[in-house]
C-alpha cells in the first residue's frame, strides 16, 4: 500500500492545552480526541479521534470529514486499511500491504511514534490528567521545529506543535477516552455500510459514490 | 421426481441444434498452394492447375521467418479435420483471461517474449526471433474466432452478465447471473424459476461427469460465481452484502452459501449429483462467521477474517458433506493433496483475491499459481472415466488494468497462458476440448509507430532511431495507455497493482522523461479522469483446440460459447439421458 502515513501528515499542535483536570489511570484509556488546527487554515479547527479497539486495530473518527478509517496490524510490516464513509455509509476495503516507512504502524498506534522522539531532545517533565508527560523539543530528520508534550504512559501525545517555514500545525489533546462503548458504537455503526473491496471499484461504477469520483474527492479532501 | 419446468432443457436443446446446424457444414478451407500472380492471358475465373512452383521462384518469400512461419501455421491448421462429430469430447475446459481483451493478448506475448530473451535485430529482415514474433500457449490453438461481448442493457459490459452468457447461451444484465435479462438488478421479486437458467456446470454435474472451478479472483466473485449460483446481484457474496432494507434479505441465498448447497439444490430438484468436485481461489471472508475465532491468517488482534453475520461456518458445513473432501488454505496444505486419491477439494488461499502474480512470493502463507491449481484440479478431475468440465479464470487481469497498471495486467495474462500450457500438456486434443476467451476487454492501446525491439512497458522510439519519440507537447510517451482511468502515478518497485488507487488522479499528460516506465510500480496515462478504469466494448478472441474446435470462427455472440460446450460434450443430451 502507497500510502502517506498519518505521521507525516499530521498536524501539531502546543503542549499547553491538554484539557480537563480529572486523572485517568493508563490502563482504563482506550483513545484519545484531538483538535487540530494549522495556520493555513486558522479558522478551520477539526477533530479527529483515535481507538484503540485492540493492540492491532485501530478506529479513527474523523467528524469533520464524515470519515472513519480502521487500520488492522497483519504483521511487522503489513497493514490493512479500511475506509467508511459515513454520509454514503460505504466502506472501501483495501489488501494488506507493507507500510512506508517501517514504523508506519507505530505512527499510527501512537500518533507521534516514541522512536521518533529520539530526534528531540527533552527539556522539562509535568504532569496531564495525573499522567506523566514529557517535553520534547528539537528539529526533527525533515528539518521542522517540533514542541511534543508525549505521555509515555499510554504511548500518546498530549501535544504536538510543528513548524515548518512559515507554517505551523497543531495537535492538541481535547480528551481523553475511556469508555469502550465509544468503540463499540462507532463498530456498530460501521457494521451496517456497504462493504466494496479497492480492486472492485471498477466492477461498481453503477455506485454513484464511485463513478462520479466522489470516493476521489474524498481522498484528495482527507487530511489529517 | 424429475423436474418438468425448473430447467429449460429442451428448450436449450433446440437452440442448440438450430446453432450448431448453422456452423457445422464440413467446410474445407485447405488453402490452395501457393503461385504466382494470375497471368492475365489466362482465361478469368480458370483455375490454376500449376501447383509445383519452384520454390527458387519464390527465394525471397521463403527464405524468410514470417513465410516459414505462416506456411506452417496453414500446414498445421488445414491439417484438422472440420468435419466435427457431436459428443466427440470427453472433457471441456473453459479458460478466461479477466479483462484479456486483444490488446492484452498482444502486449502480454510481446512481453513474455522479452522475458524469454528474444530480442531482433534492426536490418536483419529475415530476423524473427523479436518478442513481437513470440506466441502465448493459446496462440498456437488451430482455431479462433471472435465475440460480441455485450450485455442485454449495458453497450460495455461487466463479468457477470458475460460469464453468465458463456454458461447459459443466454445474455443477460450487467451485475447479475443466472437469470435472463428480465431480472432487474437488486430486485429478488423479479428473479424467479420463471427466468432462471441452467449452466454448463450443472449440466456436466447431472451428466455425471466432474466439475471444477478455479480462479485467482474470490470464488464468489462474478466469474466463478455465475458457473454455479444465481444473484439477482453479483455483490452479494456473502449475506452480510445483501442489503437489509430491500427486499432481497432473507429471500436470496447469498453466493457463497450458493456453493455450499450446490449439490443439495440440484438433487432437491430430483437429479442425482455428486457436487463440484475441485473448487479453488479467493474469498475466505465470504465463508467464515464475523470472529476472530475462524481466523485463518489475520491476527486474531486485528478483528475478524471471515464477514458472514449469521454464524455459519461454511467450510466446514462443506466438510461435513464430503468427509474425505480436503479443505485447504495455504501452499502447505495445497501440495500435500494426493490427486489420485483424492475426489473433493476446496481451496480458499485468501480472504479477499489472491495475490497478482508479480506479488505473489509476498503472501503471508503463501498461495498456488494459476498454473499450479490448473495441474492440481486435472490430476483430480480425470480421475473420472465421464469426463469432466472445468472453468479456469484468471481474475486479475482485470484488475490491474481497472488499477491502471499494464505491467500487472501483462504478468498475470502471462501465468494464464503457463496454466493453459499446464492443460495442453496434461490433456489430449483428441478428447479434450480447450476453450480460451474473455469475458470482455479493456480500454487498453498500444500506440505510436514504435521500433520492433522496444520494450513494450517502455516509451516510445521510433524505427530507425535511438531516442525517445516526443509528442506534440514535447514530452515523452509510451506505448501502453489508458483512454480513461486514474493515470499517471510511479510507484517504483511496488508490484501490488492495487496500490496506485492511494494515488491521486492524474488525466492527461505527465513529464514521464525521468520515470522508469518499465518498473512494476509504474501506472500508465490516462485521457479521461476516473476512479477506476473501465472496461472496453469491442469484441474479445476466442481460441479453442480439441473436438468441436473448428466450430470457433468468424464473429460469433458470446453465448455461443455455451453451445459449443454443448455440442463438444453432447451435454445437454447426455444431462437429459441421465435425469431420465
Amino acid at each position: 500500500m502507497y500510502r502517506t502515513t498519518l505521521f507525516l501528515t499530521l498536524a501539531i499542535a502546543s503542549a499547553s492545552t491538554a484539557a480537563g483536570t480529572a486523572c485517568y489511570k493508563p490502563d482504563e484509556i482506550v483513545g484519545a480526541r484531538y483538535l487540530i488546527s494549522s495556520s493555513d487554515d486558522a479558522d478551520k479547527e477539526r477533530e479527529i479521534t483515535i481507538l484503540r479497539q485492540t493492540p492491532s486495530r485501530l478506529i479513527y473518527l474523523s467528524p469533520d470529514d464524515h470519515l472513519t478509517q480502521v487500520y488492522e496490524r497483519y504483521s511487522e510490516t503489513l497493514v490493512k486499511l479500511i475506509e467508511y464513509f459515513d454520509v454514503e455509509s460505504i466502506g472501501v476495503e483495501h489488501d494488506p500491504a507493507p507500510t512506508h516507512p517501517s514504523n508506519d504502524w507505530l505512527s499510527m498506534y501512537q500518533i507521534f511514534p516514541a522512536s521518533s522522539l529520539n530526534e528531540l531532545k527533552a527539556i522539562g517533565e509535568s504532569e496531564v490528567h495525573c499522567l506523566t508527560a514529557v517535553e520534547y523539543a528539537g528539529k526533527n530528520s525533515d528539518g521542522a521545529h517540533v514542541v511534543v508534550t508525549y505521555l509515555p504512559q499510554i504511548d500518546l501525545p498530549a501535544s504536538i506543535r510543528r513548524e515548518t517555514g512559515n507554517a505551523t500545525k497543531t495537535w492538541s489533546l481535547d480528551q481523553l477516552v475511556t469508555s469502550r462503548m465509544e468503540i463499540d458504537q462507532a463498530l456498530a455503526r460501521i457494521n451496517t455500510y456497504t462493504l466494496y473491496d479497492f480492486a472492485d471499484l471498477g466492477d461498481n461504477e453503477q455506485e454513484d459514490f464511485f463513478r462520479k469520483s466522489r470516493y476521489l474527492q474524498y481522498k484528495l479532501g482527507h487530511k489529517h | 421426481m424429475k423436474p418438468k419446468n425448473e430447467y429449460k432443457l429442451l428448450a436449450a436443446a433446440l437452440m442448440s441444434l438450430i446453432l450448431i446446424g448453422c456452423s457445422d457444414n464440413g467446410d474445407d478451407t485447405t488453402p490452395a498452394p501457393p503461385g504466382p500472380a494470375e497471368d492475365p492471358a489466362q482465361d478469368e475465373g480458370q483455375e490454376q492447375s500449376r501447383s509445383s512452383l519452384d520454390r527458387m521462384d519464390l527465394r525471397n518469400n521463403v527464405d524468410n521467418a514470417f513465410y516459414v512461419n505462416g506456411e506452417g501455421r496453414v500446414a498445421e491448421m488445414s491439417s484438422s479435420d472440420l468435419s466435427e462429430v457431436r459428443g466427440a469430447a470427453k472433457n471441456v475446459i473453459l479458460f478466461v483471461g479477466d479483462g484479456m481483451g486483444p490488446s492484452t493478448v498482444t502486449a502480454a506475448r510481446i512481453r513474455d517474449g522479452e522475458l524469454k530473451g528474444m530480442t531482433w535485430e534492426d536490418g536483419v529482415s529475415r530476423d524473427f526471433d523479436g518478442p513481437e514474433s513470440n506466441d502465448l500457449s493459446f496462440d498456437r490453438f488451430p482455431f479462433a474466432g471472435l465475440a460480441k461481448t455485450y450485455n442485454t442493457n449495458s453497450q460495455v459490459p461487466d463479468s457477470a452478465g458475460t460469464m453468465g452468457a458463456m454458461v447459459t447461451g443466454v445474455k443477460t444484465d450487467i451485475g447479475v447471473f443466472g437469470y435472463d435479462q428480465t431480472v432487474v438488478r437488486g430486485d429478488c421479486t423479479t428473479g424467479n424459476t420463471g427466468n432462471q437458467l441452467v449452466t454448463s456446470l450443472e449440466l456436466a454435474e447431472i451428466a455425471g461427469m466432474s466439475t471444477g472451478i478455479i480462479s485467482t479472483a474470490r470464488i464468489t466473485h462474478a466469474t466463478p460465481g455465475a458457473n454455479y449460483a444465481k444473484s439477482v446481484d453479483r455483490n452479494y457474496e456473502d449475506i452480510s452484502d445483501i442489503p437489509a432494507s430491500g427486499n432481497c434479505f432473507g429471500v436470496q441465498e447469498d453466493i457463497a452459501s450458493q456453493l455450499i448447497s450446490f449439490e443439495t439444490r440440484l438433487e432437491e430438484m430430483g437429479y442425482v449429483v455428486d457436487g463440484i468436485d475441485v473448487v479453488m481461489g479467493g474469498g475466505r471472508r465470504h465463508f467464515l462467521p464475523n470472529s476472530t475465532a475462524f481466523n485463518v491468517e489475520k491476527p486474531v488482534n486485528a478483528g475478524a477474517e471471515g464477514d458472514r453475520t449469521d454464524g455459519r461456518d461454511l467450510p466446514s458445513e462443506w466438510q461435513a458433506l464430503y468427509p474425505e473432501g480436503v479443505y485447504v488454505t495455504d501452499n502447505a496444505g495445497f501440495n500435500a493433496i494426493n490427486t489420485e486419491e483424492t475426489d473433493k477439494v476446496f481451496g480458499l488461499f485468501q480472504e479477499s483475491h489472491m495475490n497478482y502474480e508479480l506479488d505473489r512470493s509476498n503472501d503471508i502463507a503463501g498461495e498456488p499459481s494459476l498454473s499450479e491449481m490448473t495441474s492440481k484440479a486435472i490430476r483430480v478431475l480425470d480421475n473420472n472415466p465421464n469426463g469432466y468440465f472445468l472453468q479456469i479464470e484468471s481474475g486479475r487481469i482485470d484488475h490491474a488494468h481497472h488499477a491502471g497498471n499494464a505491467a500487472g495486467a501483462l504478468a498475470d495474462t502471462i501465468e494464464f497462458a503457463r496454466a493453459v500450457q499446464t492443460a495442453v500438456d496434461l490433456t489430449s486434443d483428441e478428447d479434450t476440448l480447450i476453450l480460451v476467451t474473455a469475458d470482455h476487454s479493456h480500454v487498453f492501446t498500444i500506440g505510436g509507430y514504435v521500433k520492433r525491439g522496444n520494450p513494450i512497458l517502455g516509451k516510445a522510439i521510433y524505427a530507425g532511431s535511438d531516442a525517445e519519440a516526443l509528442a506534440a507537447d514535447g514530452l515523452p510517451f509510451t506505448t501502453l495507455g489508458y483512454t480513461n482511468g486514474r493515470g499517471f502515478c510511479d510507484l517504483g518497485s511496488e508490484t501490488d497493482s492495487d496500490a496506485g488507487y492511494g494515488c491521486a488522479i492524474t488525466s492527461g499528460r505527465v513529464d514521464i522523461s525521468s520515470v522508469d516506465t518499465e518498473a512494476p510500480g509504474y501506472h500508465q496515462e490516462a485521457l479521461i479522469p476516473l476512479s477506476s478504469e473501465t472496461h472496453a466494448g469491442e469484441d474479445v478472441a476466442v481460441y479453442a483446440s480439441g473436438p468441436g474446435a473448428s466450430l470457433v470462427r468468424g464473429t460469433n455472440e458470446q453465448n455461443v460459447l455455451f453451445h459449443i460446450t454443448d455440442y463438444a460434450l453432447d451435454l445437454i443430451a447426455r444431462a437429459n439421458a441421465a435425469a431420465n
